[in-house]
């Protein structure tokens, strides 16, 4: 019987059924879309931060890796599949044309365990399942090396002792990541070439790697939990990196993207989900009658219930099919429509557990949602609020375990959804108490603003949540397009800026000369800065130099100082900040270093991401070793900066004046216009033999191409939130005027006016709204700032036009829409009063 | 008072044409207090819709204190309805989120009446309900609203009140007393009185019973 009721109940409201199918899909498109696309990026970008790495974990070090550490090594690691042992270093190579020192890598059959390269005669390596590396006299190298030594396929370089036979140039290079070092122009050699070369001497700055592939397959989670017991076991003689370490601009940028695409379908969801309390809600009331007169018939309470819940129970679930049908149409166009503008291999398989995870929440929502629900209708003595809410724990239960699944990255989903539930509470708390304290009796001159008044102030549980819906959903969809809106701001480079060359290794004397040879040719020398290498030795009176000292503190140490024991950094000077840059935290420079022999602490500014992974904070005092001497300097400020204008900087910019004459090499950027690539290439490299330059346009072209797809996702997925937002709160106010029909009926009956009826609801609605609609943007506005500091480093920008969009437009649209409504029931009857006589 | 001259109304269902009211005749005197009678659904709500002024009959017309319907706005018929009508329902049809001081003061400020509160304040007593003044509908129960709502329909001193079964939804002696309250108030204020009832013993204390059949009103003398 229960099934007949369900399915009668189905069929005879099927504009009911209809708007809350449609109202339960918009809901859940977000969130299921976004969780599946959300899924295969995270595998997609996975596979990419490993492709790049080559290889599961890499241990490296400057010396070569002896057989105790590599004992050490393998007992600390899972076990292995394959592992390689591979170099690379700077070298000379030398053509009839000139000599430039040029990084060499050596590469082995079977390596890299992920990615390859493709070439420019169409051929490729470990894509089409070739592994056949270069023979002992050959090499492959980047298409700059060809450039730079003017030579083709089939000519001969010299490196180290012997020559060697350019046999294929590098088309695509699954190393090459979107960080300033690997754009870096390359060769490729054998273990037996490097041999014959004979580069490996005693003072070659060489990096020696060992590869692993590990037999079982592990996340990169689990493989970073690896690597980071391995660094505790080898303490700082080695480095360890995991796929995570990658750093690559594309994966970092994919993963604001997807933590802010969580976000926004969770947000697309719970809006989605008051839309859906309020329909089902409005429709039971209406079927109230029914339900009793089911009981008065001796039809038991549970009976009844399950009727009512697996109606809804149907209606939940036509909603997911749809959605599941639209996702199965529409993944082969996605892949199609992403894969042409992302470069990055995205699995679009369909994952049946992917839909038996969304058919479990479905229940559960069903369950936790449906049976407090139909409860309160079924039972005749009215329940407190406490115990009403207390009805509603399962759900919260729920909905905060699935806003933490939906948005884990730094716990966000469940900081979110406890946020949201404290702010329902405390506005159900407060705002019963502070409309008590306004209530008082009798009618007042104006009897539209009376009635507007007594409706707000005495229909308490209706005006909080009518007042919780338009505040959450204006603070949630004024949060949405402000994250967005900076982010896309952030993202987008522009064509202005966009360089077309990065130069390196420039000295400074040479400056001026290059300027005008690049000005010459059309283009301008941009972003100039030097650069100097140092060493991190000391972090807050920590000597790494100091060895018994650091063997008894490397267990104590956390891992933030072993990341920074030791390491070499690139470090710059300035007079203050560049136009793409802010201070975070602390304050700017104080002018020019002025004290001798470098004795007080040089002023220091460090980028903020950076000093958020390696746990430097404002007034640590770092100790560099620059070249030889020590620099001691101190953290003035943090520095949020703009990575994506694709211009250089350094993590560690000093105060002009300190380190000014340390032996530094100058670098640079020289801007896209019109002139012929391969002749500036060309020409500069005749003039300046030392300077390395290498163009980037690929590479940016297709960072470009992503930020563009991006952005337009992210504007759309903003709007989307919006949109769902905008249709709950109508469903709120339609199930609002639905309610009050009998009222205004009344009103009628007694000889008001309509418009003075429509005028008191429209004057009721415009005080809440405003005031739901002013606190929520604040509250939205605020929490993007947040927001926006906690997962995207720090990318906000203001956006003043979004907030008075919303101050605008969103009471206009509630008012439109009462209206509207309203013209509708106050055009009722009333002789509906009467009744049956 | 109320002349119903020839009103005729019909429903049409489909391509079905049913004749509700036809060639209606009825006459109320000032004062005066019938009661109408008749089986479910033979269109006495229909009538009491036309006489508020809610509908308008197809034929006919009605004069409310001299006043024709015919010719009449919505808005017109809305405001002659408000001034001169009031109405009590089995249901009550308090406005929920107003207390009973409001909702006795509403037909009060919708007539422009001079002190509403005060008016509204002694119509209260009179029903013996001044200490629940600033009770909601949902705090009284049910023999309390229908005395809000007589008070209601009485505090624009209407010519004529429409009660549509006044105690059809109280105990037999609560609604005695409702009725006694009633018929007290009227005819102190030599209200005209048209009352619906399927209640014989109520019909009874009218001065005059009217049947409601096949669209006519049939009298009979008590």
């Amino acid at each position: 019987m229960k099934f007949e009721l369900a399915l009668s109940a189905l069929l005879r409201s099927k504009k009911f059924t209809l708007v809350f199918v449609f109202n339960f899909a918009l809901a859940i498109l977000g969130i299921f879309s976004l969780q599946y696309f959300k899924g295969t990026m995270e595998k997609s970008l996975g596979t990419k931060a490993r492709v790049l790495l080559g290889s599961d974990l890499v241990v490296s070090s400057k010396f070569p890796i002896s057989k105790d550490q590599k004992k050490l090594i393998k007992e600390s690691i899972p076990a292995v599949e394959n592992s390689f042992d591979g170099v690379s270093m700077m070298s000379m190579v030398s053509s009839n044309v000139r000599s430039r020192l040029t990084q060499v890598a050596m590469i082995e059959n079977g390596f890299p365990y992920y990615g390859g390269m493709t070439f420019t005669d169409g051929s490729s390596y470990k894509r089409d399942g070739q592994e056949l590396v270069p023979s002992e006299e050959e090499i492959w190298i980047y298409p700059e090396v060809l450039n730079q030594h003017k030579s083709k396929i089939g000519d001969f370089l010299k490196i180290g002792k012997s020559k060697f036979k350019v046999t294929k140039v590098i088309r695509e290079d699954s190393f090459k990541s979107l960080r300033f070092s690997g754009f870096v122009p390359r060769v490729y050699m054998s273990e037996a070439g490097i041999k014959r070369a004979n580069i490996l001497q005693y003072g070659s700055t060489v990096q020696y790697t060992q590869n692993f592939k590990f037999s079982k397959t592990f996340t990169n989670d689990e493989l970073e939990e690896v690597e980071t017991k391995l660094e505790n076991v080898m303490g700082s003689a080695i480095r360890v990196k995991s796929p995570n370490d990658g750093g690559d601009r594309i994966i970092r940028i994919m993963e604001y993207i997807t933590n802010f695409l969580s976000l926004v379908s969770l947000v697309s969801f719970y809006l989605g989900l008051v839309g859906l309390f309020y329909l089902y809600s409005g429709f039971l009331e209406k079927n109230q009658k029914d339900m009793k007169v089911l009981l008065d018939l001796g039809v038991k309470k549970t009976e009844v219930l399950g009727t009512y819940l697996l109606h809804f129970l149907s209606m939940l679930l036509i909603s997911c099919i749809l959605i599941f049908g639209l996702l199965s149409f529409a993944s082969p166009l996605m892949k199609s429509i992403i894969s042409s503008n992302v470069p990055i291999e995205v699995d679009y398989s369909l994952d049946i557990f992917f839909f038996l995870k969304a058919l479990v929440l479905i229940l559960s929502l069903a369950l936790s949602l449906g049976i407090p629900m139909i409860l309160d209708k079924l039972n005749s003595s009215k329940k407190s609020l406490l115990r009403s809410i207390l009805g509603y724990l399962p759900l919260a239960i729920i909905l905060i375990a699935l806003s933490q699944y939906v948005a884990s990255v730094k716990n966000i989903g469940l900081y979110f959804s406890l946020v949201l539930f404290v702010i329902i509470g405390l506005v159900f708390i407060a705002g019963r108490f502070i409309l008590s304290l306004f209530d008082r009796s009798g009618l007042g001159e104006r009897l539209d603003l009376s009635l507007a008044f007594k409706n707000i102030l005495r229909r308490k549980n209706s005006t909080l949540t009518i007042f919780l819906a338009l505040f959450i959903s204006t603070s949630l969809f004024s949060l949405i397009p402000q994250i967005g809106a900076s982010l896309s701001k952030a993202l987008a480079l522009s064509g202005d800026t966009k360089p077309r060359f990065f130069v390196l290794d420039a000295q400074e004397s040479e400056l001026p000369k290059l300027k005008k040879s690049v000005e010459k040719m059309g283009a301008q020398l941009q972003n100039i800065a030097p650069m100097i290498r140092a060493r991190i030795v000391e972090v807050n009176g920590v000597d790494f130099r100091d060895f018994s000292k650091l063997k008894s503190k490397t267990k104590e140490m956390d891992e933030d100082e072993n990341e920074l024991k030791n390491r070499t950094v690139n470090l710059s000077y300035r007079k203050g900040l560049k136009d793409s840059e802010s201070i975070a935290e602390g304050r700017d420079f104080s002018g020019d270093y002025k004290s001798v022999d470098l004795k007080d602490p040089v002023e220091v500014s460090l980028e903020k991401g950076y000093a958020q992974r390696r746990g430097i904070e404002l007034n640590d005092e770092i100790t560099f070793d620059v070249l030889g001497m020590e620099v001691k300097g101190v953290i003035v400020n943090l520095r949020t900066v703009d990575w994506a204008q694709f211009v250089p900087n350094f993590f560690f910019i000093f105060q002009d004046g300190a380190i000014n004459e340390a032996p530094k090499t100058m670098l640079a950027t020289i801007s896209s216009a019109e002139y012929d690539a391969d002749e500036m290439m060309i020409n500069l490299s005749t003039e300046f033999p030392s300077l390395t330059i290498f163009d980037v346009e690929n590479v940016i072209d297709e960072f470009s191409k992503i930020v563009n797809v991006v952005t337009s996702v992210l504007d759309k997925m903003s709007l989307f939130s919006v949109f769902v937002g905008l249709i709950m709160t109508f469903i709120i106010i339609y199930h609002q005027m639905s309610i009050r029909r009998g009222d205004i009926l009344r009103l009628k009956m007694i000889g008001l006016r309509i418009r003075n009826i429509r005028m008191s609801l429209l004057l009721e609605f415009a005080y809440i709204s405003m005031s739901a609609v002013i606190l929520g943007v604040v509250l939205g506005a605020s929490s993007s700032f947040f927001i926006a500091n906690y997962l995207f480093e720090g990318y906000w920008d203001f956006q003043l036009p979004i907030i008075l969009t919303f101050l605008i437009i969103v009471p206009a649209l509630i008012l439109a829409v009462v209206y509207f409504v309203s013209l509708k029931v106050t055009r009722e009857k009333e002789n509906d009063l009467f009744g049956e006589i | 008072m109320l002349k119903l001259n020839n009103l005729s109304k019909t429903y049409t269902q489909g391509e079905k044409s049913v004749p509700v009211l036809s060639d209606l005749n009825f006459h109320l005197n000032k004062g005066e207090i019938v009661s109408i009678m008749g089986k479910s659904g033979s269109g006495k709500s229909t009538l009491l819709s036309l006489i508020s002024g809610i509908l308008k009959s197809d034929d006919g017309d009605i004069i409310l204190n001299s006043k024709s319907y015919n010719g009449l706005s919505e808005v017109e018929l809305a405001d002659l309805r408000a001034s001169h009508i009031g109405f009590v329902f089995q249901n009550f049809h308090l406005v929920s989120y107003l207390n009973a001081l409001e909702n006795v003061m509403l037909p009060a400020k919708v007539n422009g009446v001079t002190n509403p509160k005060e008016r509204a304040m002694d119509l209260l007593e009179k029903v013996g309900l001044k200490d629940r003044a600033n009770h909601l509908p949902s705090e009284l129960s049910g023999g309390e609203k229908q005395r809000v709502a007589i008070a209601r329909a009485l505090i624009h001193d209407p010519k004529l009140i429409l009660a549509d079964e006044p105690s059809g939804s109280l105990d037999e002696q609560t609604g005695e007393e409702v009725m006694d309250m009633l018929f007290e108030l009227v005819q102190k204020n030599e209200t005209s009185l048209i009352l619906v009832t399927h209640a014989l013993n109520v019909a009874q204390r009218c001065q005059k019973i009217y049947n409601f059949t096949d669209g006519q009103l049939v009298a009979h003398e008590i």
